[in-house]
């Protein structure tokens, strides 16, 4: 199996090779055959990459540990579940899973495209095959997942899965951030083709809009997955920290929502076509920069594989990527000028401009102080490390702007407005925004927070707008219709589903950041080292220490805390949260330690999440008492283990094996050692050890991830095709084209 | 066993992307065309994707004019030059040579 998966990895680089060739000569010769035939080798990539990937799984799922790949991120004991996620889990399973979801992708789009942008499509597959033949390259020769060690040397069992991946949502996050990188390079290699060709007509951008579109969505996903890991998972929390690879994942995000919105005024008014390729090529390449983060190891992340030698190969394609989307954009510079100026400074378009550069202010400032590190280390040899608060005084107030921005922009008709119109327009969201401000500002101790009290008070003005626009947009349409409200409504939606899509995704994004503002201004945290029966509080809620809880499986070994949570006097919530000890793969921990290895272990958190609260809380188990019990039973059995061996080794090399084994079933050696790690564990529940607890209560965070659910909706209504809405073909254009056509 | 799905793979692939060039060696197709039917060709996919973002630009502004936006005479004045370009774009694409159906290979 691992010498077929090695075979197709090389047949994915040949095919990537005679893909590229095809389809270039394909072009240049006007031979359709061949272009024909260079797109083919990229759905032959994809059927093969999709073999080696379910190769590489089955591997996972049969412990074949003489996969090395298998041996360092798998072992016997974890979950079906894990076994399927644990192969992106490692620098060579995960450089696999890019090139079977970007050939996925690829030939998606070429598919789509086939019958369009036939002069674009030949080049657009070569840049497709070039970059996924990039990564083949780097699966086949420097991080092979199909690397093995000889079966009789492979382990009897695998080093397991980092504990702080075995999270459901690590399904779904990795898969998801790779769809929205590789989906980001379908844009990018469109733009690239249009470029070399000079068609740089509106055709590419209205068939490749929609995969910008789904990488937005994919990509946003991933990244909220990531924080709700991070906020269940890693016990601070926290749900943001601004780690570097974090930040790798929004600044691609963050360009791309530049260019979905910035998209409409070249398809409207032809202009911004130099600003619009510019934001695709940034944003293809800041989704390999962010890759390049990941495994290159130049900084220190808790996402990142580690330090690897695949950086100078990033490097090098990301100098290639800037270079040539820089020269082209320098050539194609008379072609891409603008076909109209703007009307107004007070329209639709200018509102859309201003996003644009918040937005890619935004990105800069991200980049910049992200990479300060590294930056900081070449000009002055010493490495320092940045945190939150290098971030908030620059991106706070472009969040505020932004937000600003975001509900002014719908109120403003494109091409110009009146103040009588504005008025009109801005009355009732201001109104909203202004009530809500007050009432928070009375009702709550918000004001001394007055950066947060502004954020409640743009996003309410969003949330009015967003209100405003479907109220009088359905009124709008029952005017001409007659229908009832819900069905006005549906239909409004159904036939402007660009326009309706986005108001949704303005909507989710001030939930979403009403909740960020809330959670991150107003959050109480409280440290406490208890015992069972005590308590402490913490924002009027009482923590009670109920009881300790221990359990041993085959997999882990957890330890406990019942919490019971009141507030004046009244029962709100009983909590349960632990910390899981993971058995260790290192030999110095000893025959029990190694059960109890603090490095291998992870915390499930107790958590009552509400639509105006969360109650969070996680504990810290301390296993210092247990510690001269642990160093006992590793003497005891130490000993024991090395007479077997001392006795083994005098026997012919031939019958040591057998003896061995015979040995150690004979004194019942590893089911007294389970019993002994049965027995130290049970020591925590007799005795009452102090556990360290972190308590918080923040409001607002589930307007987080419904604010995100509510964007990602807004972006399926944008993205689903008019077919599946429509009642028949094209229903949206048909009265303004009856309309067009009577004119003419 | 490895090596025979090896080589049936190798076999797929081949049969796969070699098929275009079994069908029809040599032969050029509609959409990248001969010289002088492609510019007409590139030409028509242009102006049909600029006036379908021209109609849809005129049912912007509708709305923006029925949801209070636009006053009347701001809406008069854009909505006219709006069809006028359309009217321009259709006439453009009217004065095109008509076009020939793309060949699929794949």
């Amino acid at each position: 199996m691992a010498l077929l998966g090695r075979a197709i990895l090389l047949l994915d680089l040949g095919v990537c090779l005679y893909g590229i060739v095809a389809s270039v000569y394909g072009a240049r010769s006007r031979r359709q055959d061949w272009v024909d035939s260079g797109r083919r080798a990229v759905y032959a990539l994809a059927a093969l990459s999709v073999i080696a990937f379910v190769l590489l799984e089955v591997a996972f799922v049969r412990n074949e540990f003489a996969f090395k790949v298998v041996a360092q991120t798998s072992s016997t004991t974890i979950p079906l579940f894990y076994k399927l996620t644990a192969p992106w889990s490692s620098q060579q399973g995960s450089l696999l899973l890019w090139v079977t979801l970007s050939s996925v992708w690829s030939t998606l789009a070429l598919y789509l495209t086939q019958r369009r942008l036939r002069d674009i499509a030949p080049y657009a597959t070569a840049v497709l095959l070039g970059m996924d033949g990039f990564f083949v390259s780097l699966a086949s020769f420097a991080a092979n997942p199909f690397q093995t060690v000889p079966a009789a040397s492979a382990p009897a069992d695998g080093a397991g899965l980092d504990p702080l991946l075995m999270h459901p949502s690590m399904m779904f996050h990795p898969p998801m951030l790779y769809t929205g990188y590789t989906l980001m390079a379908i844009p990018f290699a469109f733009a690239i083709a249009a470029l070399i060709t000079g068609k740089l007509g509106p055709e590419w951008i209205r068939d490749t809009r929609r995969f910008a579109l789904a990488a937005w969505m994919c990509l946003g996903f991933g990244i909220i997955l990531g924080a709700r890991w991070s906020y269940t998972e890693l016990g601070w929390g926290g749900y943001w920290g601004w780690d570097a690879v974090e930040n790798a994942a929004l600044m691609p995000w963050i360009v791309c929502t530049a260019f979905i919105h910035s998209i409409q005024i070249q398809e409207k008014r032809g202009m911004l076509k130099v600003w619009n390729v510019s934001l695709v090529m940034l944003f293809g390449t800041l989704s390999i920069f962010g890759t390049f983060l990941v495994r290159s190891g130049v900084l220190d992340s808790i996402h990142a594989f580690g330090a690897s030698t695949l950086g100078v190969p990033f490097v090098a394609l990301l100098m290639v990527m800037v270079l040539t989307a820089v020269g082209l954009v320098i050539w194609r510079r008379d072609q891409l000028r603008s076909e109209h100026r703007l009307d107004s400074l007070i329209s639709r378009e200018a509102m859309f401009l201003l996003q644009n550069l918040i937005l890619v202010a935004l990105t800069f400032v991200i980049f910049w102080v992200t990479l300060f590190p590294l930056i900081s280390q070449a000009l002055t040899g010493t490495s320092v490390s940045v945190g939150p608060p290098a971030f908030t005084p620059f991106v706070v107030p472009l969040a505020l702007l932004l937000m600003l921005i975001t509900g002014i922009g719908p109120l403003i008709s494109w091409r110009r407005a009146t103040v009588a119109n504005l008025r009109k327009q801005f009355v009732y969201p201001v109104g909203f925004a202004v009530l809500v401000t007050l009432l928070v500002l009375t009702l709550t101790d918000a004001g001394r927070k007055p950066l947060a009290v502004m954020m409640f008070a743009f996003g309410s003005f969003v949330i009015g707008t967003v209100a405003q626009e479907f109220i009088r947009g359905t009124a709008a349409r029952r005017a001409l219709t007659r229908d009832f409200w819900p069905v006005a409504l549906a239909a409004l939606v159904r036939r402007n589903r660009r326009r309706y899509g986005g108001y949704i995704a303005h909507l989710g994004f001030a939930v979403m950041l009403i909740g960020v503002a809330a959670s991150s201004s107003f959050q109480h945290v409280r440290q406490a080292t208890l015992r069972p029966g005590q308590s402490v509080s913490n924002d009027g809620y009482v923590f009670h220490y109920v009881r300790p809880t221990e359990s041993v499986g085959p997999e882990r070994i957890s330890f406990g805390a019942i919490l019971n949570v009141t507030k004046n006097g009244h029962q709100v919530v009983r909590l349960h949260t632990m910390q899981s000890f993971y058995r260790a793969t290192n030999a110095a921990d000893g025959f029990i330690g190694q059960f109890f290895d603090g490095n291998n272990a992870d915390s499930t958190i107790g958590l009552d999440a509400g639509p105006l609260r969360d109650i969070w809380s996680v504990a810290s188990a301390d296993t210092g008492p247990l510690l001269p019990l642990i160093n006992r039973g590793n003497k005891v059995f130490a000993d024991e283990y090395n007479a077997i061996v001392t006795q083994v080794k005098k026997l012919p090399p031939a019958e040591q094996e057998a003896a061995y084994n015979a040995a150690l079933a004979k004194s019942n050696f590893w089911n007294a050692r389970s019993l002994a790690v049965n027995e130290i564990a049970g020591q925590y529940l007799k005795h009452s050890y102090p556990v360290v607890f972190q308590f918080i209560v923040s409001p607002l965070v589930t307007w987080l991830w419904g604010g995100a659910l509510i964007i990602f909706l807004g972006g399926l209504t944008s993205l689903i095709p008019p077919g599946l809405l429509a009642r028949r073909r094209s229903p949206a254009l048909e009265p303004a084209r009856v309309a067009v056509r009577e004119l003419a | 066993m490895a090596y025979v799905i090896l080589l049936l793979l190798l076999l797929a692939v081949v049969w796969l992307v070699s098929a275009p060039l079994r069908r029809g060696a040599g032969r050029n197709s509609a959409g990248l065309g001969s010289p002088p039917a492609a510019p007409d060709a590139m030409r028509r996919i242009d102006l049909e994707a600029a006036r379908d973002a021209k109609l849809r630009e005129i049912r912007d502004t509708e709305l923006d004019h029925q949801t209070g936006k636009l006053s009347d005479e701001d809406f008069a004045a854009i909505d006219s030059t709006l069809r006028a370009e359309a009217v321009d774009l259709l006439h453009q694409l009217d004065a095109l040579p008509e076009a020939a159906e793309p060949v699929d290979d794949a």
